[in-house]
């Protein structure tokens, strides 16, 4: 779901580059009225467990590999602002020192998989989870908030998985060259929305549920007052 | 014990927690040169559409005019991670400490004018 330069056109790249640098400018105001100095070690960790998570590929026997993203277990943790914003800087540290995405498609990467996965996954999560009353008071409401952030975090990553798809499908459409062939990401929708969701609706979507539920549940177990 | 004392020592308990987590993402991380065997280990390949313009020439039998002219744009320093599994763990620690860093350097600027005292939980 990291999308190299080159995939994309100009206008795709920047509009989604746009896009991002607005929604950041947006999460950090948010933040500004929420986070206290005493967070910052707890952003630091969510960054980088998000980071460390992404290193975990997980193979389709004899196809490609994925890997969960840890995004719902931020926007759990951390809300989905600051999720957001942990995600965009792990995305910005694989891309710029370890040229995993591309630099012209980094807005476009921020938004499928640090905005549109977490608040989608985040929004699925809320109304599954119930009143934050509950959340609060929890005790025995640990299932159904283990349940709905599984929900969450299978919904999540195919919502990225589905928006990365649409944009890489759209591009020979936008541009060709004099020859008339693609002069960006060369495959059409209907070979990209069935390459990328096969993986995602069948093993990586549930890498993303097995992470988040495990992780989850030994935090509400060792630190609930961390849950958002 | 005195009210103030208690309290310290329920800080100290807070931050010996908060460092146990830190502790369980480093034994995570020592796991990382998982995800790369596994692949190699099912004969998978590498994500979908994450190819070089050369592995699609091959694939595709052309390149792209101008995927090709800013494919290659960026040259990362560790780009793919490292070379083998030593590589793959060095990459993994060292993005930890990078990315860490600047998240936390973001966080402290973004709540700067808030209470530096205090607050030991958000909301």
């Amino acid at each position: 779901m990291h999308i190299p330069d080159g995939y994309l056109g100009p206008e795709t790249y920047g509009s989604f580059w746009a896009v991002t640098l607005g929604l950041l400018y947006v999460a950090g105001r948010k933040l500004k009225k929420t986070l206290k100095a005493a967070d910052a070690p707890l952003l630091a960790l969510g960054a980088a467990a998000s980071f460390v998570v992404m290193m975990f590929n997980v193979p389709i026997m004899g196809g490609t590999s994925g890997h969960a993203t840890g995004g719902m277990l931020l926007a759990v943790v951390l809300g989905p602002w600051a999720a957001f914003i942990c995600m965009s800087i792990a995305l910005a540290v694989q891309a710029l020192v370890f040229g995993d995405g591309g630099i012209t498609s980094y807005g476009a990467n921020c938004f499928n998989m640090a905005f549109a996965g977490v608040f989608a996954g985040w929004a699925l999560y809320r109304l599954l989870a119930g009143k934050k009353e509950n959340i609060e008071k929890k005790k025995n409401k640990n299932k159904r908030i283990l349940f709905a952030a599984g929900c969450g975090a299978y919904f999540g990553i195919n919502v990225a998985a589905f928006l990365t798809a649409l944009e890489l499908g759209i591009q020979p459409i936008l541009d060709k060259g004099a020859d008339g062939r693609p002069l960006y990401s060369p495959f059409p929708l209907k070979v990209t929305i069935p390459a990328l969701m096969a993986g995602h609706l069948t093993l990586f979507g549930f890498a993303e549920v097995a992470f988040t539920v495990l992780a989850l549940a030994y935090l509400l177990k060792s630190h609930p007052e961390l849950i958002f | 014990m005195t009210k103030r004392g208690k309290k310290q020592e329920q800080k100290q308990k807070q931050k010996r927690k908060k460092q146990k987590l830190w502790v369980a993402l480093l034994i995570f991380a020592f796991l990382t040169p998982l995800g790369l065997w596994a692949p190699r280990f099912f004969g998978a390949g590498g994500a979908w559409g994450e190819w070089s313009w050369r592995e699609l020439e091959k694939t595709i039998g052309y390149a792209p005019a101008g995927l090709k002219r800013i494919n290659g744009l960026w040259r990362a320093p560790a780009a793919g991670y490292g070379a083998g599994y030593m590589g793959y763990l060095a990459s993994a620690l060292a993005g930890i400490l990078i990315v860490a860093a600047i998240s936390y350097t973001i966080g402290k600027l973004i709540s700067k004018h808030k209470d530096q005292h205090g607050g030991k939980t958000k909301k």
